[in-house]
């Protein structure tokens, strides 16, 4: 039966995500637009976490999207989308750092590099306002914080603090067990307060004649 | 309760996981213990600034690059769609068969050999009578020279001594057996002395196909 994610009995509706990857099995390429203006910018983020790499993730984070889209045969619903299509995106974050580690100058292709690469800069710091400055120093300070937490840790720790998943989705996610993925968590979490207060604090202290601790 | 122990709790407080009586060993373990009250505080103002970051957005020319991408897989699913051979399964099945394949044929031949073979270790073939020490000492190309001898219950001594390079392996290593009886130098016996037929069966025998060569 052909599955019609844009209505119900009563009328219009808004389809939940399963009911929109249900769809995109039927070929649906409506339903497929609506999922990646759904999670486009959540996936980025998660992969950017995980990266700390803008090009690197949004070149990881494109495939995870073509990969669903590709596969979306291959999801049941006895997982959450989202858990899946995190799954995917995680999957090659890891293939990315192991390719890393064997040879460190090896990326992921780009389809479209070359001629067509990117054409848009990243906006002139000077242009911003005071406050997003701050704000982007912030960012980029966390994101520096983030990439000092040891890789294993840092998976279920993003997703728990960056994307709100629960230990169980996070446990279906990483495949890891649920006891392990408790105690990465509070790993991870001992290893960001450090480096925060190492990165923030500490600087603070300083700055206003303070004690180091 | 120690430290490392409330760092736990502290992090299932955060998740709200932590039950009434958790909480209240938690609690009590703050109360006493400044250092992890300041780890608390100072977690949760980490967290919080990293919460409070809006989510970044990917560049301008993201979905461009998704169509096209899209486009490319419609063209070519291979590329992204889930192979055994691309996730790595495949190449690493593939490298353990391969091992375990030569670890069983090695393993066999070598049994093979063993079971082929008149006497399966120094000891034995010496203490097997001196016809068949001349036929297993040809398979021994590692014997150490001279060899010590060892009673073979008639009470003569044997040497092996080489006519060629121990090294070369097959019928090269031809030999000639040294014989003493207390100490007293008997005539050697060559293989040919010992039992023609049963040299030829053993050199027709070797792995290599070298023929027999007949003993002068």
């Amino acid at each position: 039966m052909m599955v019609n994610p844009w209505k119900n009995g009563e009328g219009q509706t808004v389809p939940t995500d399963e009911d929109l990857i249900l769809a995109v099995q039927q070929g649906d390429r409506r339903a497929y637009d609506v999922l990646v203006g759904r999670f486009k910018v959540r996936l980025y983020n998660f992969v950017l976490r995980m990266v700390s790499n803008p090009d690197l993730a949004e070149e990881i984070t494109q495939d995870a999207l073509v990969r669903a889209y590709v596969n979306a045969d291959k999801y049941r619903t006895i997982a959450k989308f989202s858990t899946w299509l995190y799954t995917i995106a995680l999957n090659l974050v890891r293939n990315n750092a192991r390719r890393n580690k064997r040879s460190p100058i090896r990326r992921m292709p780009m389809v479209g590099q070359g001629d067509e690469a990117r054409e848009i800069e990243a906006p002139d710091r000077g242009e911003l306002p005071d406050q997003d400055l701050e704000r982007s120093e912030e960012s980029k300070h966390i994101s520096e914080i983030m990439v000092k937490i040891p890789e294993h840790y840092r998976e279920p720790f993003v997703l728990r603090e960056v994307h709100d998943l629960s230990y169980e989705e996070i446990a279906a996610a990483t495949g890891l067990k649920l006891g392990t993925v408790r105690s990465r968590i509070n790993r991870a979490r001992a290893h960001f307060r450090k480096h925060w207060v190492a990165r923030f604090k500490e600087n603070n202290e300083q700055a206003d004649g303070g004690p180091l601790r | 309760m120690n430290c490392k122990r409330a760092h736990e709790l502290i992090s299932y407080h955060l998740d709200e996981q932590l039950d009434p009586a958790g909480q209240s060993r938690l609690n009590k373990h703050l109360a006493a213990c400044d250092e992890c009250a300041t780890y608390l505080s100072d977690l949760k103002e980490g967290l919080n600034a990293l919460h409070e970051l809006p989510l970044e957005e990917p560049s301008e020319n993201f979905d461009w690059n998704l169509r096209r991408k899209l486009q490319q897989a419609q063209r070519e699913p291979w590329r992204y769609q889930d192979s055994p051979m691309r996730s790595g399964f495949w190449p690493r099945f593939t490298i353990a068969a391969a091992a375990a394949l030569i670890l069983t044929l090695g393993g066999g031949y070598a049994a093979y050999r063993i079971l082929q073979s008149p006497a399966s270790s120094p000891l034995q073939l010496l203490n097997s009578g001196p016809e068949h020490t001349a036929d297993s000492a040809l398979d021994i190309p590692t014997l150490p020279q001279p060899y010590p001898g060892v009673d073979g219950g008639n009470g003569s001594d044997l040497q092996v001594v080489g006519q060629g390079d121990m090294n070369t392996g097959g019928a090269q290593q031809r030999g000639t057996i040294q014989r003493t009886e207390h100490g007293k130098s008997l005539p050697p016996l060559s293989l040919r002395d010992s039992d023609a037929a049963s040299e030829t069966d053993t050199l027709a025998a070797e792995p290599d196909g070298t023929a027999p060569e007949a003993t002068p």
